[in-house]
């Protein structure tokens, strides 16, 4: 019994080590990097420096696992449970409903055409925190007065005020007006407020409201990874506060090598000649 | 014993299946996942663009009727990554595309990896 318990240890072991390959050339891709997750180990605050992302591995062919999110989408259960009770998120009805007759391109409900997703068909900015389902890099640039990350999708950017009050009434705005503050030496605390309504928070299309606010907690765990511990309270959506499970960030490299911008014109050809005739019965 | 080893097997399990696919911003469903198609062809065009780049190819099937198929790639921010460039295909190029295809059974797909006739693979990222 005992040797077949050292087996399982093994072959979960292997299997996990599978799945570790997905994110794999990310991690492989720091080699020759010009002091991209070089650390200060002398600052009192944590250093951000370097470049980061969740990017994913390679197209697999049939029977292999394709590229997996290492964001997990919900509190609990699976991706087949996101927008059911099951999912742990505290929704109120509306939410809930609004989140169902949307048509995403991620989650159980996942559709190819016709989306509602308004980051393809508008171009409207991801907003805080589905900018982060991306698998495109993003980079801190940290100074006195404020963090700003700048992301290569959307090539959109933000900036973090440190040790400041938010404005008493903030316009509602795409990315919102965040705020920060360094933790220990290790972990960085972005506090935002601020949205419009028009975002959804991920991609399987939750919905929030004008009141929404969103705690980021960024902490570098390593020389080369980070945590991302993302909280969400929204009282005009939700019931409660809740939070995506904390989510593992990589180093990369070669920021902004190629950048990946949206241009409505370039949705709608890449649209019409690769997505239309996929759901268009040819026969 | 035979219960812990179970109960780490689902955990496995569900470990892989909670997080969600990463391929393209606009999902995979329209293709079939499962199926790889191999095709031998001619590129007729290379869009390096976003939000996804596509290449063209003709290919001749086995009935020998001349067949145009456009399969998409990942962005160029993802492509860099495996080495490709905005110069890595070209028209006249001979090519061997490895994809999943449409479900439709419309000339459509995505990418797993293009081999070039001088042997080079470039691999898709989405």
């Amino acid at each position: 019994m005992r040797d077949r318990f050292a087996a399982s240890i093994v072959v979960i072991a292997g299997i996990l080590l599978l799945a570790g390959l997905a994110v794999a050339p990310a991690l492989s891709a720091q080699v020759g990097a010009p002091s991209a997750t070089a650390k200060n180990q002398d600052a009192d605050h944590v250093d951000l420096s370097g470049v980061w992302g969740n990017l994913g591995g390679s197209v697999a062919p049939a029977g292999k696992s394709q590229p997996e999110s290492i964001y997990r989408m919900s509190p609990k259960g699976t991706m087949k449970d996101v927008g059911t009770p099951a999912d742990g998120v505290p929704y109120q009805p509306w939410a809930l409903t609004k989140m169902n007759s949307e048509r995403p391109p991620a989650g159980p409900h996942a559709t190819f055409d016709n989306t509602t997703d308004p980051n393809i068909q508008y171009c409207e900015l991801y907003g805080v925190p589905r900018i982060y389902n991306s698998p495109s890099k993003f980079k801190f640039v940290q100074t006195p007065e404020a963090v700003y990350i700048l992301y290569e999708y959307g090539v959109v950017w933000r900036v973090i005020w440190l040790n400041r009050k938010h404005s008493a009434d903030p316009d509602p705005s795409y990315m919102g007006e965040s705020i920060g503050r360094y933790e220990g030496k290790d972990t960085l605390v972005i506090d935002s407020i601020g949205f419009n309504d028009k975002t959804w928070l991920d991609s399987t299309a939750r919905p929030h409201s004008e009141k929404l606010h969103v705690i980021e907690r960024i902490r570098r765990v390593s020389q080369d990874k980070l945590e991302l511990a993302l909280t969400i309270d929204d009282p005009g959506a939700y019931t409660a506060t809740w939070s995506y499970p904390t989510r593992t960030v990589a180093s990369a490299t070669d920021f902004a090598k190629e950048v990946w911008p949206c241009s409505v014109r370039e949705n709608n050809e890449f649209n019409e000649s690769a997505i239309k005739p996929t759901v268009t019965p040819t026969k | 014993m035979r219960k812990r080893f179970f109960a780490a097997l689902i955990l496995v399990a569900s470990l892989l299946v909670a997080s969600g696919p990463v391929l393209a911003h606009h999902g995979a469903s329209g293709y079939d996942m499962d199926k790889d198609t191999i095709l031998k062809g001619t590129i007729t065009d290379f869009f390096w663009t976003n939000p996804h780049g596509r290449l063209e190819f003709s290919a001749t099937d086995a009935a020998g009727n001349v067949q145009a198929w456009i399969v998409e790639t990942g962005p160029p921010s993802r492509l860099v990554e495996t080495g490709w460039t905005r110069h890595s295909l070209s028209v006249g190029d001979k090519v061997t595309v490895h994809f999943h295809g449409a479900k439709n059974g419309s000339p459509r797909g995505i990418l797993i990896k293009v081999v070039l006739e001088n042997g080079q693979v470039l691999e898709n990222r989405a």
